[in-house]
């Protein structure tokens, strides 16, 4: 998409630039929508990056649009769908392999480096790599870009793209391992993949109630009724390793996870898998960012600004270059967002969005969509057509609310 | 594309006729169509010496036979016509015909390599020799086939006489025999260079080590052109030859240089590549390889041998020529007339403000109060500056004649310091030397006005050639530079051309850049070296009397002085990697007052970094210790 010269000059006329500075700008938008922003999936010809950067910044004060800019240029992180292509291609040789291999080797008494030395060693971990299940656990997780990428080396009955899968796909997933490995053969490795996680609290979390929620005990008890109903022939080994794999996690949604996956899988009763492995072991993601990578945290000893709801704590922030941009997201926040969303904020224990779900205020997107735990001046469209509010810079396309 | 300009765009353009269109043939011409031995360039070993981006790569690629096979296939094109012109003032093409058959073959890859190998120096060479060899025939061979204009049934090869014995070893004389020989060779060669453990040298295979010396062996190329035989001289042109070690490159050129080897063969390198009594033309300079040049081989430096003032003239038609097929590339320009480069830069003479005019005007009335000057004596100087203006220069602005005025009265203060005072002097003597104003006073003036009240001083098509030092690469970085500034003025719908503050700024800004951005060899050693001299020339350009007009923008040291500097000294290095690299220029047997010096030019570069004049001439006479003193502890 070529950037259109009419949405530069605007850009230009909206910042105030002069055109020594313009020209450096222009540089640096042409090369980023260019690259990346322009690929975002909810940008079309003539409706691209530039386009709606001007939009999005015509909604501040003039005095907050370099802040706004800033924020843009320098704070942003968009996970382009070459960039998780990547991560999805690095899952095997980096996450599986390593580990499969000490395992190999933990069997057999050898070194890990020692496992491709011979072929009855090599023998075993190609074994073992089709013991392995890989389950995607929605859209994100991108099965069909894992597939193709380990052609040759992941057999199409080892990988399902969703964990809802009937009692006849159990029984065929059984019987091709067992004609390959024998009649004992079953899923030694059961791996979930998804593609993003942020505060760690889709995969589980705690109700009011105190009873766990969550994809993991979503598929623990999907597992349980399987095994149930198809006895002997269920492909999966009791006491399995069960990993989780994020192909992009945050710091925040690594902590929450590790604090929170091993003490509920412990009390879980009769479970299916392993859960010592769980918690040790079987937390993995492709790409970590960084714990720097929030505008900040949710601290009590901050008051928000703005119109973020009253009984809301604020945001301490990360760096001191960020304060000013967190002022701007309580600024220009619209609580109807909130209103729109509260059930599924209420859920996580939230009571203002100005921050993202789970206050996670990240300034992320991914091409494929904005994720809610970034901050909502980011992707929020509030108001009326004619009286909009919150205007979107990557407009988000919402599941909840 | 995004700006041609700041990326070397004829290297991502992969169709022939595409890169045509926007390619110079400057290299050409001021290269090798002006060369005194232009008629030996095929016969003997030649070295092409220039720094980066003078042209030595798109020289090589313009040269290759499909290049010129593609030009004269279509001789009624506007394109196509003044580069077949400048093939034929080179020797390349005689008669409308092809007269070499050329071949580029890039140094950059594995080559170097192969001195890496366990093996006794002269096998290594043999090794990298003959793999360079097999490469040359195979890409003669594509290249003459590349268009489809004969199949390899109809080309031959012509050996040596008496070299028979020669014939089998190189495959033949048939095309597809020579391929497959060079193919064979070219495989043997790569696998050893490629193995992860090397082979010992028993364990050779056979085609490489089997003698093969086709460059001795072929005379020439004889191919069907246009239904009638041809004979063709060939010619390989080896570039980067710089990247092998430099032991290789020395063993490399005394196997090459062998005066009896029919096929041509020139090597492409970098300034950088020679030692530094090579690279500054000292008379003591030791032979390459015990060739002597002249005799055993041919410079060509891709740098100006001709008078400066006809170089720039030249370089200002060839910058403009190659600028002005760059614009139309522009995404902004296409769907617009695109305008010439020489339009966007406006050369209107700019102005002060009035505050800053004023200040100009109290600080002349203040230096004829300071020198004791006569009202009188003011107004003939003044009356001197507006007969010139009015004569010469009658757009010329206030300030560059208060300037002007205010210089010349300094120098009337040195003249009458100077001169012996008589009995009848009323205070007002005049000078022996009259005063003159004239365009050398209005430099001075310049320069003054620039750095005092920052008033433009480069600016226009002519200032911008004149920054490049006659570099190709270095006029595009600046080229586009502005032509970027010039795409925002067209995106906001406003007056495209350049006003001389914005050229000022931008030209500045990217001069600043370049020298921060240098990261060769030496390169903060350079750096040092240059901003003292250029803020040396500074204060004396900024001397009120403007002593030399214009300024300074170089200094001298004696020419015996500089000849007694030994080959080892780590000055010579230092000097070596800024010249390679675009930071100074040096001419030897510079004469000037009766003396001989060896003058260090800063380049177009530093002198826009650091408001200096671009003309020549201004100097600094110094000693060696200053530049030993200048390059210290950096």
């Amino acid at each position: 998409m070529i950037a259109n010269t009419l949405a530069l000059n605007l850009i230009a006329k909206v910042m105030d630039w002069d055109d020594i500075e313009a020209t450096q700008e222009y540089e640096w938008l042409r090369l980023m929508a260019g690259v990346k922003y322009d690929g975002y999936s909810d940008f079309a010809a003539g409706a691209g990056f530039s386009e709606a950067l001007v939009d999005w910044l015509h909604q501040f004060q003039p005095a907050d649009r370099k802040v706004a800019y800033r924020f843009v240029k320098e704070r942003l992180v968009y996970i382009s769908s070459a960039e998780m292509q990547r991560v999805i291609e690095s899952f095997l040789p980096e996450v599986v392999t390593p580990y499969l291999r000490r395992c190999v080797a933990e069997d057999n008494g050898i070194e890990a480096h020692e496992v491709w030395a011979t072929a009855e060693h090599a023998k075993a971990f190609s074994d073992r790599m089709r013991r392995c299940l890989f389950v995607g656990l929605s859209d994100g997780s991108r099965i069909d870009i894992l597939r193709r990428a380990n052609a040759g080396r992941l057999s199409q009955e080892q990988v399902i793209p969703m964990m809802n899968v009937d009692n006849e796909k159990w029984r065929s997933l059984g019987k091709d391992l067992r004609d390959e490995q024998g009649h004992d053969a079953k899923f030694q490795d059961v791996y979930l993949i998804d593609d993003f996680t942020a505060s760690g609290t889709t995969f589980v979390r705690i109700k009011e109630d105190g009873l766990p929620k969550g994809k993991l005990p979503k598929f623990e008890n999907i597992i349980q009724e399987a095994k149930k109903a198809i006895g002997d022939d269920f492909p999966i080994a009791d006491g399995f390793r069960l990993h989780i794999h994020h192909y992009i996690s945050t710091t925040q949604a690594r902590a929450a996870l590790d604090e929170r996956v091993g003490s509920v899988a412990s009390d879980m009763v009769n479970r299916s898998f392993d859960a010592e492995f769980l918690s040790q072991d079987g937390l993995t993601e492709g790409l970590l960012l960084g714990d720097d990578l929030p505008l900040g945290f949710l601290s009590s000893d901050i008051k928000p600004q703005g119109k973020v709801e009253v009984e809301s704590d604020g945001l301490r922030s990360n760096r001191s270059s960020d304060e000013d941009m967190i002022k701007l997201c309580e600024d220009v926040y619209d609580p109807a967002l909130f209103k729109r969303l509260e059930k599924h904020c209420r859920e996580a224990g939230m009571s203002t969005m100005c921050y993202g779900y789970g206050h996670c205020a990240l300034p992320l997107i991914l091409e494929h969509n904005t994720p809610n735990n970034s901050v909502p001046l980011l992707w929020a469209e509030t108001g009326t057509p004619t009286k909009p509010l919150m205007r979107p810079l990557f407009h988000r396309r919402d599941r909840h609310g | 594309m995004a700006n041609p300009f700041l990326r070397r765009a004829t290297e991502y353009i992969r169709d022939a006729e595409a890169f045509l269109s926007i390619v110079s043939p400057a290299p050409l011409t001021t290269f090798l169509a002006g060369h005194k031995r232009q008629n030996e360039l095929f016969d003997h070993p030649i070295r092409i010496i220039g720094s980066p981006g003078t042209g030595k790569t798109m020289l090589a690629t313009l040269a290759e036979f499909r290049m010129v096979e593609t030009i004269l296939s279509d001789l009624n094109s506007q394109t196509n016509r003044p580069l077949a012109r400048a093939l034929a003032d080179a020797g390349i093409v005689v008669d409308q015909k092809p007269h070499v058959a050329a071949v580029r073959v890039p140094m950059e890859s594995e080559y170097r390599d192969f001195w890496e190998l366990p093996y006794p120096p002269h096998i290594k060479t043999r090794l990298a020799f003959w793999l360079l060899q097999a490469r040359a025939l195979l890409g003669l061979i594509r290249g003459l086939t590349a268009n489809g204009k004969r199949d390899l049934s109809q080309i031959r090869f012509r050996p040596r006489a008496d070299y028979d014995a020669h014939i089998d070893q190189i495959g033949g004389l048939t095309a597809d025999g020579v391929r497959r020989r060079a193919l064979a060779v070219e495989r043997a060669i790569y696998s050893v260079g490629s193995s992860l453990v090397p082979p010992k040298l028993e364990d050779l295979p056979e085609d490489a080590t089997a003698p093969y010396d086709p460059f001795d062996a072929i005379e020439a190329v004889e191919i069907d052109w246009n239904g009638q035989p041809l004979e063709l001289r060939p010619l390989a042109m080896l570039d980067d030859v710089h990247e092998l070690h430099h032991e290789q490159l020395a063993a490399l050129f005394d196997v090459m240089s062998r005066r009896e080897m029919r096929f041509g063969r020139w090597m492409m390198m970098r300034l950088d590549a020679l030692s530094p009594s090579a690279v500054l033309q000292s008379a003591g300079s030791p032979p390459a390889a015990n060739r002597s040049e002249g005799r055993d081989f041919i410079d060509v430096r891709m740098q100006v041998d001709i008078k400066k003032a006809d170089a720039r003239r030249k370089f200002r038609t060839i910058a403009q020529d190659i600028a002005n097929r760059y614009l139309p590339m522009i995404e902004t320009f296409r769907n617009r007339d695109t305008p010439k480069i020489r339009d966007l830069l406006s050369t209107a003479q700019p102005t002060i403000s009035k505050s800053k005019l004023d200040d100009l005007r109290t600080r002349v009335d203040r230096s004829q109060d300071d020198l004791e000057i006569t009202s009188e004596r003011r107004h003939s100087i003044e009356a001197l500056v507006s007969e010139y203006v009015t004569n010469v220069v009658p757009q010329m602005p206030e300030d560059i004649e208060l300037a002007m005025v205010r210089i010349l009265m300094h120098r009337y203060d040195k003249r009458r310091a100077n001169s012996t005072p008589s009995l009848f002097d009323d205070g007002d003597p005049d000078p022996k030397t009259p005063l003159e104003a004239d365009r050398s006073v209005a430099h001075g003036a310049m320069i003054h006005l620039h750095h005092i009240y920052k008033r433009p001083l480069h600016f226009g098509i002519e200032a911008l050639c004149d920054a490049s030092n006659e570099n190709a690469e270095i006029f595009l970085n600046y080229a586009g530079a502005l032509v970027a500034e010039v795409e925002t003025r067209a995106i906001r719908r406003r007056s495209l051309m350049l006003s001389a503050d914005v050229q000022q700024t931008v030209l500045g800004d990217r001069a600043r850049a370049i020298i921060d951005a240098w990261t060769f060899t030496h390169a903060s050693k350079v750096r040092q070296l240059v901003y003292k001299m250029a803020a040396d020339c500074v204060e004396k350009s900024l001397e009120p009397n403007a002593s030399l007009d214009a300024g300074a923008n170089a200094v001298a040291i004696l020419e015996s002085d500089f000849e007694n500097i030994r080959a080892d000294d780590e000055l010579l290095l230092v000097l070596k990697h800024a010249l390679a690299n675009g930071a100074i220029t040096i001419e030897r047997n510079y004469g000037q007052g009766g003396k001989l010096w060896c003058l260090v030019e800063l380049t177009g570069t530093v002198c826009l970094a650091s408001g200096l004049t671009f003309l020549r001439g201004g100097f600094l006479p110094k000693k060696v210790k200053y530049l030993r003193e200048a390059i210290a502890d950096a």
